[in-house]
């Protein structure tokens, strides 16, 4: 080949290579570009994932307010002692190498074939024991490990990471040491906490004592230098002024770790540390979780490869929750409490026009104190015992005995069987079939009325006019004012299982026949009725407006809005004469009828009482089975313009408890009116002055 | 350089610089002793008139302290109630001030061999001045409550929540002042209804009661959980020239 050929052939081989090159060239640029800018944002996230971390802080919870602006639930500070792992880092390492050569020192001075006598001289008694084949093994102090074959020292050896969580926990120990000394206490720090805490959430602090007293917040603020690494952590805790006061309602916390967001925290995608939170778990708490809890706190943190915090990247503050002002009046509702202390009872008290609960008592109940930050065991048990978990306001079903006689006279009167003419013989019992029922007076009433009738509460006046007006018409009636369905308030498992019984369910759930002796337990709030304290109270507020509803809110309503409040429901269809026949019956009961008890003079109330029997349904109960006597009182004030609404409750909870209704509920009824109309003319005098 | 080393240079360049202090600190008493002197008799007559009325309302407080004390250990044995830490008062006459960004400290002329102890109470008739920071033989440091290195607990008058005081950066011929955290969210100050803040005993270093300095506003702090605020200290916390060291009777023994 000539000289001009072979440059040539060299020529195309150097331009294959420089093409082959290009290629490669090319695709490698090709990959960088698609690493670089189709695949950046997978491997930004790998990075984030590797690199940051996230902390998320609770918000404090909004507080909740009477409705004149005291608080009744409210925030108060919780300090715990607390060392940042990152700031003892070196400490951590000096006191590694520290053992580290101390261990080594010891080992040197085991010599292969010693025996465990020589050893035990050097290095004391040991600390564990584990036998193999032909050997045993023996572990010192400072994690040395010896092992003997045939009696005599075989092999030495250390386990590192013994002994760098040994050198972590004498250091973390050392500053409970400072706390301990400072404040008194005897804290010790378990080597598996420390473990469960370094391993899973580095970048959070370390508790060392959760809870400090305030005498101990005091002493190591005053006695801990201000660049210690134990610092005062200080977060936020449920504070109950009240105590047990409207405990049902307000509800209680329980500690849950804090959640997201739903996406408007940035960093989903990154490994998260969550301090803990809290969540309304029953209550006004529970209804308005959303609305309590602010928004949660968040910290970015580039963090090193061994996970402790390098840099802060980024920072959001939580933000406070809203803040809820409820209808309560709380000087009546801890009236209200007082006048029921010790009992099994329920009070509920409405605004008449708004329908805002001024009152919701239950008895027994539980101090909200007791339940921050965390329920003990013993705490819970206690409150189970008494049976104070139940709100018996809205959730204790009871047959509402006598005071139901309002609905059957409004369910009769507009039958037209009940009218003012309509005069009825009681003689001490009403035959129905062949069954004699009897009136709660057994020498009878004689010739009596309506007014009459409500005023004594005569039963067999309305087992004669509860048949003529017939369980159809009693049990519309009852629908028409809802008692057969929750009343709607915004407080949590409000019970759904009250009962208005008609012949189809009757015959549906027992599978029997109605009989008129049936009509005439309904009519006088016997039998199967089941209603609860709060819906009486809004039955009774509904009559005193002449309407069939009443919408309870706990939610103190606006002043502007006072004026326009639509409770549903229509008007109570009865004439001005068929009305002023009950409302004359309701307030001759309390001026020498069954509810005298709760006479005040100078103000006109409207009262129906009642006295129900039932079976003891407890199973846990020593009464289980037994009768015991229900006392109600429903009542409003005053009659010409009502203002307030009172629903009383009181349970019996032996059968040697003779509760009745005018002598048990009428007097704490006319104590709480009292409270209401003095506090109110209180205000009034204010003002004028 | 060896750290022992180091240390006793630094030791003994307190204890050689301390004199020096104190000799500049007895010429200006010097200096003040002769100003009085050039006083007139009738000026003199004067001053002696006000101290004598001064010192009656004194011996009448003395009295009444003294009745308030047995009154106090009475009900304190009727209710069993246990002693409260007693401390002794030891005046000392500042000889140095350090007031810079980062630390306001004062050296005065009492130390170890006067039984002062690190950490101890300084007062004066004012109110709170700061804790003993460093012991030196024959002087002290004292840390001042505005020192941004300087951390106590507080409450409000007539309340028993402990809350967090902390010095805060002020010019040595400004307005001493302080920051006040952990407050309620529940607590409402103004101009019109500041708040004075005293100290509390349950830290151990100070009886309770003593005047610390005045809150007027309060906002929200950055976790939102509670409330802070300036704290304003008294304005001659600056220009003190003597000081009462509180040593604990217990600690002491």
């Amino acid at each position: 080949m000539s000289g001009q050929q072979k440059k040539r052939a060299s020529n195309w081989r150097i331009i294959t290579l420089v093409c082959i090159c290009g290629i490669f060239f090319t695709l490698l640029l090709a990959s960088l570009a698609f690493r670089q800018f189709v695949e950046r944002h997978e491997y930004r996230d790998k990075e984030n994932r590797q690199t940051k971390r996230r902390i998320l802080q609770p918000a404090p919870r909004g507080e909740i307010h009477e409705r004149e602006g005291r608080l009744l639930v409210g925030n108060q500070s919780r300090h715990s002692a607390v060392i940042y792992l990152d700031q003892v880092r070196k400490e951590f390492r000096s006191q590694y190498l520290k053992d580290v050569r101390d261990t080594r020192a010891l080992r040197e001075q085991i010599q292969n074939k010693m025996t465990y006598t020589e050893v035990e001289k050097v290095l004391g008694t040991f600390i564990k024991r584990k036998e193999e084949d032909q050997s045993v093994t023996f572990t010192f102090e400072k994690f040395l490990n010896v092992t003997f074959e045939k009696g005599v020292v075989s092999r030495t050896s250390v386990k590192s990471s013994d002994l760098q969580w040994e050198a972590r926990l004498k250091v973390i120990r050392r500053y409970l040491h400072q706390i301990n000394q400072i404040t008194g206490r005897k804290n010790v720090v378990s080597r598996k906490k420390f473990e469960r805490h370094f391993n899973n959430k580095l970048l959070l602090p370390f508790a060392l004592v959760p809870k400090l007293t305030a005498k101990e917040y005091a002493r190591l603020l005053d006695q801990l230098p201000l660049d210690s690494p134990i610092q005062i952590f200080t977060d936020s805790t449920r504070y109950y002024p009240y105590h047990s006061a409207a405990s049902h309602s307000l509800g209680y916390v329980v500690v849950e770790e804090v959640e997201d967001d739903g996406g408007e925290l940035n960093g989903q995608n990154l490994k998260t540390f969550r301090l803990q939170g809290k969540k309304g778990k029953t209550g006004l708490e529970l209804s308005f979780n959303d609305r309590l809890d602010g928004t949660p706190g968040r910290e970015i943190w580039r963090v090193d490869p061994m996970g402790f915090q390098f840099e802060l990247v980024d920072k959001h503050l939580p933000k406070f929750g809203q803040s809820i002002q409820t209808s309560l009046d709380i000087d009546l509702q801890v009236q209200a409490e007082k006048l029921i202390e010790g009992k099994k009872a329920a009070i509920v008290a409405l605004d008449v026009q708004t329908g805002e609960v001024l009152v919701l008592a239950s008895k027994p109940d539980y101090n909200l104190n007791d339940l921050s930050p965390f329920i003990s065991t013993a705490v819970y048990k206690k409150i189970e015992n008494q049976g104070g978990w139940l709100n018996r306001a809205t959730q204790g079903l009871y047959p509402p005995g006598s005071t139901f006689k309002i609905l059957t006279t409004i369910a009769g009167i507009r039958r037209q069987v009940i009218y003012d003419g309509a005069v009825y013989q009681c003689e001490g019992f009403e035959k129905i079939g062949e069954r004699k029922y009897p009136c709660h007076n057994p020498r009878g009433h004689f010739d009596i009325k309506i007014q009459r009738a409500l005023a004594l509460s005569c039963n067999t006046y309305f087992y004669h006019f509860g048949v003529k007006t017939g369980i159809d018409h009693i049990a519309k009636e009852a629908r028409r004012f809802g008692l057969h369905e929750p009343t709607g308030v915004q407080l949590p498992y409000e019970t759904k299982r009250m009962l208005i019984p008609d012949k189809q369910w009757k015959r549906k759930r027992i599978g029997e026949g109605w009989a008129s002796g049936h009509t005439a337990n309904v009519a006088i709030g016997q039998g199967d009725v089941l209603v609860t304290p709060l819906q009486m109270a809004c039955f009774t507020a509904s009559v005193a407006r002449r309407q069939t509803r009443t919408r309870p809110t706990i939610i103190r309503i606006p002043d502007e809005q006072r004026n326009n409040i639509k409770h549903g429901g229509d008007a109570i269809g009865l004439s001005d004469p068929q009305f002023q026949q009950i409302l004359t019956g309701m307030e001759q009961a309390v001026q020498f009828g069954t509810a005298q008890l709760c006479k005040i003079p100078g103000i006109r109330i409207a009262a129906k009482t009642g006295t129900a029997q039932v079976k003891d349904s407890d199973r846990k109960s020593p009464t289980f089975g037994e009768k015991l006597t229900l006392a109600w009182f429903i009542g409003f004030a005053p009659v010409d313009n009502p203002s307030i609404a009172i629903t009383i409750c009181v349970e019996g909870t032996d059968p040697n408890d003779n509760y009745q209704g005018g002598t048990t509920a009428a007097p704490i009824a006319r104590n709480l009116f009292w409270t209401y109309f003095a506090k109110k003319s209180q205000k009034r005098l204010t003002k004028r002055d | 350089m060896p750290i022992p080393i180091k240390k006793a240079l630094r030791k003994s360049f307190y204890e050689f610089q301390a004199p020096s202090w104190e000799a500049l600190s007895w010429a200006r008493d010097l200096q003040n002793f002769w100003g009085h002197r050039s006083e007139s008799h009738a000026e003199l007559i004067q001053e002696g008139r006000d101290l004598a009325r001064l010192n009656g309302a004194y011996r009448l407080q003395v009295m009444e302290n003294e009745s308030l004390r047995l009154e106090l250990k009475r009900l304190e044995a009727l209710l069993d109630l246990p002693a409260q830490p007693n401390f002794r008062y030891e005046i000392a006459r500042i000889t140095h001030r350090q007031i810079s960004t980062w630390w306001h400290e004062m050296i005065v002329r009492k130390g170890r061999e006067d039984g002062i102890l690190e950490g101890a109470g300084v007062v004066y008739s004012g109110g709170i001045v700061g804790k003993v920071q460093t012991v030196h033989a024959g002087t002290s440091v004292i840390r001042l409550v505005t020192s941004p290195s300087f951390r106590m607990v507080a409450t409000f008058q007539g309340d028993t929540q402990p809350l967090y005081i902390q010095g805060w950066q002020s010019a040595s011929m400004g307005t001493p002042l302080g920051r006040i955290r952990n407050v309620p969210v529940s607590v409402h100050l103004s101009k019109e209804n500041p708040g004075l803040l005293v100290s509390s005993s349950l830290g151990g270093v100070f009886p309770s009661g003593l005047h610390l300095g005045t809150v007027d506003q309060l906002a929200q702090s950055s976790n939102g959980l509670f409330k802070e605020g300036p704290v304003v200290f008294p304005s001659d916390l600056y220009r003190l020239n003597e000081v009462a060291i509180l040593v604990p009777i217990q600690m002491n023994n």
